[in-house]
């Protein structure tokens, strides 16, 4: 990791006004729902297109624009360079995130139904799988193509496997419902925690399958980051 | 003139990342052997919805003011299985839906038993159900207001619930006080 190169992409991607703008979008219809309803749940699912929004176009942009051959040419390596992206990326959305899920236990305080403190711990620590295994996939997928085509990439991959899934109930082919299911937890690492209410601990395949998710598509990221070609005379 | 770089820093900026393809093949290949056993050995936990009956969700709808949920589901659907999981067995999630809308479960046994009842039947005709699960939100009057088909996960189910039961509510048609 990189710490420089983590505060510079921070600093990037707080000072983009249309992702700023997007966020405050992101947060503020949960918060809206939170207020009207009571429920912390309405907030509980920001996390994962909050890292989305900052982890697209984490490497690809730097690609397109030619910033990753000059960046290159420092003392830094690849690992540390996407290590660096992803951390970046889940930071950012992770802050954002949280401080929205406090500022609405803090809406719950006002309204008299304050939220249980192991709710809300439940809800940050949900949110922290979520965004840093909604950024680790983005990030892969921005290794693939330039620009924002990570973005596409995503939704695309959404779209195929949420179509497979309706295929599979309709003709009620189990073995095709699990196969999207599966697309679409990679597409979405994150642990559920539901189990803490009941003193229950999470379930070793969804611990083990988010870690696996991250794992997996890191080590594809920088696989396919070590093969790309970045010299001028590349063409 | 800029400081020298220390030596140790130049080279290729290629590294082989080894130790991450190892742990990564290691957590895919346990991935693998916790999905077959939590496949063959579901944890079982109690559905702590409380279910409303079909024939009482009208009047229960009425006197909350919270729309009608019915939940199209069968046995042999893996997806509601999950659901059920994750979501039904949960008891903030339950009491969350409980809170929120009236809930009402109907589970399909055409393949079971060869046929449906006829509530259950009439009810799957009259909201063109044809995957499960199907989920569908209506007020006290029978009017659909939104389906969700397939499961889409806890969070983003719970966030759906949230916001078409805020919705029910403001378009009461009784045009009685609204209350949250």
């Amino acid at each position: 990791m990189n710490a420089t190169l983590v505060r510079a992409f921070l600093r990037q991607r707080f000072t983009s006004p249309m992702r700023l703008a997007i966020a405050a979008m992101f947060t503020f219809f949960p918060l809206a729902g939170l207020a009207l309803t009571g429920q912390l749940a309405m907030v509980q699912g920001i996390a994962g297109p909050l890292a989305i929004l900052f982890a697209a176009g984490a490497i690809g942009q730097d690609v397109s624009s030619g910033t990753l051959q000059l960046l290159l040419a420092r003392p830094v390596t690849r690992p540390a360079y996407l290590v660096s992206r992803w951390l970046g990326a889940s930071l950012a959305a992770y802050g954002l995130a949280a401080a929205t899920i406090l500022l609405g236990a803090g809406v719950l305080v006002l309204r008299g139904t304050p939220a249980a403190p192991l709710e809300l711990a439940r809800v940050l620590l949900e949110a922290a799988s979520s965004v840093t295994g909604h950024a680790a996939v983005m990030i892969m997928l921005s290794t693939l193509v330039g620009g924002l085509g990570d973005l596409g990439l995503y939704a695309l991959t959404l779209f195929l496997s949420q179509m497979a899934a309706a295929i599979g109930a309709f003709r009620q082919w189990t073995w095709l419902q699990r196969a999207s299911a599966e697309v679409q937890g990679v597409l979405g690492p994150e642990v559920s925690l539901a189990g803490l209410a009941q003193g229950l601990p999470p379930s070793w395949f969804a611990v083990v399958s988010w870690a696996s998710t991250i794992t997996l598509v890191l080590a594809v990221g920088l696989a396919r980051l070590n093969r790309r070609e970045l010299s001028y005379a590349s063409g | 003139m800029p400081p020298a770089e220390p030596l140790a820093a130049r080279g290729p900026t290629r590294r082989d990342p080894r130790l991450l393809w190892i742990a990564a093949l290691l957590l895919l290949g346990a991935r693998v052997v916790l999905g077959v056993l939590e496949e063959r050995h579901p944890p079982r936990r109690a559905d702590m919805v409380p279910w409303v009956e079909p024939a009482d969700a009208a009047a229960r709808s009425r006197l909350t003011g919270r729309p009608i949920l019915y939940d199209f589901t069968a046995e042999w659907c893996g997806p509601c299985q999950r659901m059920e999981r994750e979501v039904y067995a949960d008891e903030r999630q339950a009491r969350a839906f409980a809170r929120l809308v009236v809930p009402v479960r109907i589970v399909d046994r055409q393949q079971e038993d060869g046929r449906n009842s006829p509530l259950v039947d009439s009810l799957q005709r009259a909201h063109r159900v044809t995957v499960f699960p199907t989920l569908v939100v209506v007020d006290s009057a029978g009017r659909a207001i939104e389906r969700l088909e397939g499961y889409p996960g806890a969070t983003q189910l719970m966030t759906w619930v949230g916001r078409t039961s805020a919705r029910a509510r403001v378009a009461r048609p009784d045009g009685l006080r609204i209350t949250f």
